[in-house]
């Protein structure tokens, strides 16, 4: 598995113009990093802070549970229709 | 011997599972083991199956006539898993005693990544036919 890099997101409704849209993850990822790696200290001071009562490890975890679901993110489909519309999600 | 094959080795004598379901398990477990140590190597997959597919056909009664494609990476279902860690205690127990009103005796702790595989692969191939409405299949691919 790897980062995702494209999301299709496909929506066609009846009577309406059907929206196909080709969604850059990478970009999101691009601006998502700095916000993270800014966020990291200030998780690291609240674990250290709550490590004996309250969330503490856990907000450790946080990190690398995110990177896990996003990097296995590829692959996941998701197609919902019925006679008058129909919705797909799909990341590449 | 590890607390989980010694599980499954159990679970063979009691033929509670069939050779071949052993051989999944701990051909999976090995993985999850090698994950844990190093990295996997991308795009491995780390069991007997890489997608969990959940398809819903309509029947011949169905109104709606809906159809849903849904597939799911398994190693996205395992990252989910450890998502759980993050339930609050007290929240659990609410899960719990919910599950136990319905008649379902659960304790939301001792659900295993283990647990989780033999589920998946129970679930093989499962198909439910919803009163002739919805035709739901799941299944392993």
């Amino acid at each position: 598995m790897s980062i995702p890099t494209w999301m299709a997101l496909h929506v066609q409704r009846e009577g309406r113009k059907r929206v196909r849209l080709w969604i850059p993850l990478i970009l999101i990822w691009i601006l998502l990093l700095p916000l993270l790696l800014l966020a990291a200290p200030f998780a690291l001071l609240a674990a250290v802070i709550t490590w004996k009562r309250g969330p503490g490890f856990s907000l450790l975890r946080f990190f690398p549970l995110l990177f896990g679901v996003i990097w296995n993110l590829p692959g996941l489909h998701v197609e919902v229709e019925n006679p008058r519309e129909r919705i797909l999600i799909h990341i590449k | 011997m590890s607390e989980e094959r010694r599980k499954i080795l159990e679970m063979v004598a009691q033929e509670k599972i069939s050779v071949d379901e052993a051989e999944r398990l701990l051909s999976a477990l090995e993985s999850s083991d090698s994950e844990e140590s190093s990295e996997a190597a991308p795009g491995s997959p780390s069991s007997g199956f890489r997608y969990l597919r959940i398809l819903v056909e309509p029947g011949p009664g169905s109104d709606t006539k809906e159809r849903v494609n849904i597939r799911v990476p398994a190693k996205l279902i395992r990252a989910g898993l450890k998502w759980a860690a993050f339930i609050p205690k007290n929240a659990r127990g609410q899960v719990d005693q919910a599950l136990r009103d319905k008649g379902i005796d659960m304790d939301f702790d001792r659900i295993t990544p283990l647990d989780i595989e033999e589920l998946l692969v129970h679930l093989n191939d499962l198909t439910v036919d919803v009163e002739g409405k919805e035709k739901i299949r799941i299944f392993c691919e």
